[in-house]
């Protein structure tokens, strides 16, 4: 925890798990056992060192969005987002200039005041048991031998009210000078030392001091230490019988200890005349559980446990919150893109529903506030402020036909870059559409998406451009491909390599409707990923003498990495093809140059789907046959990447 | 006083209770066996049989809880909505009642079998058994909910599907469990309480 912000959503994230721990304990007072009502505390131990917020989860209440309605509200700034690395306040080397930091410079301090008064109190206590005299421990060692319980060193120590154990690794009992300890006081003890509840008590210290501005969680933190007590009450009766346990209630009035109560790292609790009476209540309610109740116990404390640790994510909201803008916006940036696949989607669909709250849940933090400022005024992203002109594009893109990002590629250990492509309602002034069904007018722009803190953001890297789309083979023609060539004599293959990837954003069709593209974001999807490849031969010879080659026959395959060269199918006589979903390709064909644009020879094309991303190839592996016989075994190099508009 | 066939009364109502709780059919969303009539009658189940055995009376408050939380379900299924996920903290709640409340009233029902000394000495421990098998199964499909949410894998649909068809199985045999103690339980006059 870094700032205020970061606190409030840690401690209110316990305060909620807290509050239905109580309820669910006034639920089963009088049902389930003293070990599970401690025990249950447990989930909130967790939930408190769980850093608030993992991974934009939130636990209960979407707490993760309340505090950054707050902070928007307040401090009017929306480059940043609270966020718990560890559930323990870090120190910030700079000055505090704003409230804001002021108090949670306050909150350390706070902390820091806390923790220092417990390790006191502790040395205080350890200083005068020191000065207390060894006890005659025949009574103590008696008392474990009976109930097979470890002893430890004990000393009387003047002015003690009751016993205690004091200490975690080198555990002392404390007895009061100059009266005699009662048996059951001294069972009670030794139980607490036998189950290391002294060490639970130092861990409820600990969160009393993080959370010490926090009245529910002090409330439960005591609670807590009461059910300890119970527990270990419990315990003792499961030991005693029949007078001996009415006994042991009236020997707890004698228990209470003001002057060590609550010191951390020992079994001591300021037992007031309320707990005195909850402990004696419980005592008359005693009854031992039978082994069963131990099953529904764990089966209860696994089903809270569960959805506190695994959180749950917000959903995207279709229609915003009822007209707030800045609820709207400070909601869509806690909705954090967890893929970077969910990034580029819901970027696309920010664009394709011209929607800025979208665009808010992907875009970087340093664009925030900029975004932010145009959202309050006027909620709809206008095509001018995604770089589109609106002039030049009437009816803007159309959302049915939904969008593919093209040509994937990793550039980074945390970034991709892909090319945006969506289908124009219309034909763009001034442009003309060549009348062919194969084609269409898209706008495609070229993004990267990478991660910033926890989240994935997109980042445009250029303007959006209208272009021609054509869909007349594999892949789309009119966009930019990766391109492998290499030369053998008068020819040069060449490889056209496209991948198209999105996320499935088509619903189930069902007996009334087609399935309809979806245009809600999806933040945490994974692509589907089509790749395309394309084999082409350029003749460059003499032009008298291309008629000496009457076929021509080629193998190809996908290199990836440091591959070694494979070993690569014989294309077979003219008229035979052939391929597999590893991408190998092969085939033959007789040379009829007559119909042959500019000496472009169309060799083979396919694809495959994988789910998601698909790796650029390092190189193509070919054998080149001409007139039947293999006449090169080529090894094709990228010479033209995927992103290039040009 | 009561009327003498009230254990078997309450015994026929608990078994039928059972039904309707697990056995959930939807038409367009809508049920036409409403969970909620399952655990009104095992509210009448418990009012009938508390006077034999005390402890059910704690079970009334957490069976109320569970038909209030059930109409609420099927009064907004009406609306296309689904009452689960809208608040968390409530369905958390209702998920940990469910939990204790099968468990104890199963408990209370093989106690109700082991007192009355039936032929069947067996009945007890199978219906223990199967209110065991019924406990792990309810929280499995509690788990795999929050594991499903943290690890999204294709298969665990399958498994939850798995889990709940057991579960419908076991909820059979309890129900044919609590004919059966019905058949075998003398009739009796049940005393107020």
């Amino acid at each position: 925890m870094t700032d205020i912000w970061s606190f409030l959503l840690q401690t209110l994230t316990g305060s909620g798990v807290a509050a239905l721990l109580l309820v669910l304990k006034a639920m089963f007072r009088d049902k389930l056992s003293p070990r599970w009502q401690f025990a249950v505390w447990g989930v909130l131990a967790m939930v408190l060192l769980l850093p608030a917020g993992f991974q934009g989860r939130y636990v209960l209440v979407n707490w993760p969005f309340l505090v950054e309605l707050c902070r928007s509200f307040f401090i009017g700034e929306y480059g940043a987002l609270a966020r718990v690395t560890v559930p323990v306040p870090l120190p910030v080397l700079e000055a505090p200039r704003t409230l804001g930091e002021w108090l949670f410079v306050l909150y350390g301090v706070g902390v820091g005041a806390l923790l220092f008064w417990y390790v006191l109190s502790y040395v205080r206590l350890r200083l005068a048991l020191r000065q207390g005299c060894p006890a005659e421990d025949s009574r103590v060692r008696t008392v474990a031998e009976v109930y097979r319980l470890p002893v430890c060193p004990a000393v009387e120590v003047e002015g003690l009210t009751s016993a205690f154990i004091c200490g975690v690794c080198k555990p002392v009992l404390a007895l009061p000078a100059g009266r005699e300890t009662e048996d059951k006081v001294i069972l009670h003890e030794l139980l607490h030392l036998k189950y290391h509840d002294a060490a639970w008590g130092l861990l409820i210290c600990l969160f009393r001091c993080l959370h010490w501005c926090n009245p529910l969680l002090w409330y439960c933190a005591g609670r807590a230490g009461n059910d300890l007590e119970s527990l270990c009450d419990q315990r003792v009766l499961e030991r005693l019988e029949g007078e001996d346990r009415r006994d042991y209630g009236r020997i707890l009035l004698d228990m209470a200890n003001a002057r060590y109560a609550r010191v951390p790292g020992t079994s001591s609790v300021a037992n007031g005349g309320k707990n005195i009476r909850r402990r004696i209540e419980a005592i008359a309610r005693f009854k031992r559980y039978p082994a069963g109740m131990g099953l529904v116990s764990v089966c209860v404390l696994l089903v809270l446990a569960a959805p506190m640790a695994a959180g749950e994510k917000a959903p995207v909201f279709n229609r915003g919150m009822a007209g707030f803008a800045a609820a709207d916006l400070a909601y869509a940036r806690t909705v954090r893109c967890t893929t970077y696949a969910g990034a580029f989607d819901t970027y696309a669909k920010a664009v394709l529903r011209q929607r800025a709250d979208y665009r808010a849940m992907c875009a970087p933090f340093s664009e925030q506030n900029q975004l932010a400022e145009g959202y309050l005024t006027a909620p709809v992203w206008t095509w001018e402020e995604m770089g589109l002109d609106d002039e030049k594009l009437p009816n803007g893109i159309d959302p049915s036909r939904g969008y593919q990002i093209y040509n994937l590629a990793q550039v980074g250990k945390n970034a991709y870059e892909g090319l945006l492509a969506m289908t124009l309602h219309d034909i763009p002034e001034g442009m003309e559409w060549d009348g062919t069904a194969a084609t269409q007018w898209m706008v495609v722009q070229p993004l990267r998406a990478e991660k910033e803190e926890d989240r994935w953001v997109v980042i445009p890297q250029g303007e959006f451009t209208a272009m021609q789309g054509d869909v007349r083979i594999g892949g789309n023609l009119g966009l930019p491909a990766w391109e492998y060539t290499a030369t053998a004599g008068d020819f040069t293959l060449r490889m056209r390599w496209q991948t198209t990837s999105q996320v499935d954003s088509y619903g189930e069709p069902n007996w009334f409707s087609q399935s309809s593209f979806g245009t809600t974001p999806i933040p945490d999807g994974k692509f589907t990923s089509w790749f395309d490849q394309i084999l082409l031969a350029d003749y460059h010879g003499a032009p008298e003498d291309r008629d000496k080659y009457h076929s021509m026959g080629v193998a190809s395959m996908p290199m990836w990495g440091e591959e070694e060269r494979p070993e690569l199918h014989y294309p077979g006589p003219v008229g035979s093809s052939g391929s597999s979903s590893n991408g190998e390709d092969w085939g033959s064909r007789s040379l009829d140059w007559e119909h042959y644009e500019e000496n472009e020879i169309f060799l083979s094309g396919g694809g495959s789907s994988r789910e998601g991303f698909i790796e650029l190839p390092s190189a193509y592996a070919a054998d080149l046959y001409l007139n039947e016989e293999k006449v090169a075994e080529l090894t094709l190099r990228p010479v033209k990447g995927g992103m290039s508009l040009a | 006083m009561h009327e003498p066939n009230q254990l078997h009364d309450g015994l026929s109502q608990a078994a039928w209770g059972y039904f309707l709780v697990t056995f959930d059919f939807n038409i367009n969303n809508i049920s036409i066996l409403p969970r909620f009539g399952g655990y009104l009658l095992l509210l009448s189940a418990i009012g009938k049989l508390s006077g034999l055995r005390r402890d059910l009376a704690l079970l009334r408050p957490l069976c109320m809880l569970l038909a209030c939380y059930s109409f609420g379900d099927w009064f907004l299924s009406w609306s296309g909505r689904d009452i689960d996920g809208i608040i968390s903290f409530l369905d958390l709640v209702v998920t940990v009642a469910m939990l204790y409340f099968h468990f104890q009233f199963l408990t209370d029902m093989a106690a109700l079998a082991q007192e009355f000394q039936l032929d069947d000495d067996n009945l007890p421990a199978r219906i223990r058994s199967h209110r065991t098998a019924y406990t792990l199964l309810v929280t499995c499909i509690s788990l795999l909910g929050s594991a499903a949410q943290i690890f999204p894998w294709g298969w665990w649909p399958g498994v939850t599907v798995f889990a709940a068809v057991v579960t419908c199985i076991v909820a059979l045999l309890i129900m044919a469990d609590l004919f059966h103690l019905r058949r075998l339980a003398p009739r009796m006059e049940i005393g107020p309480q």
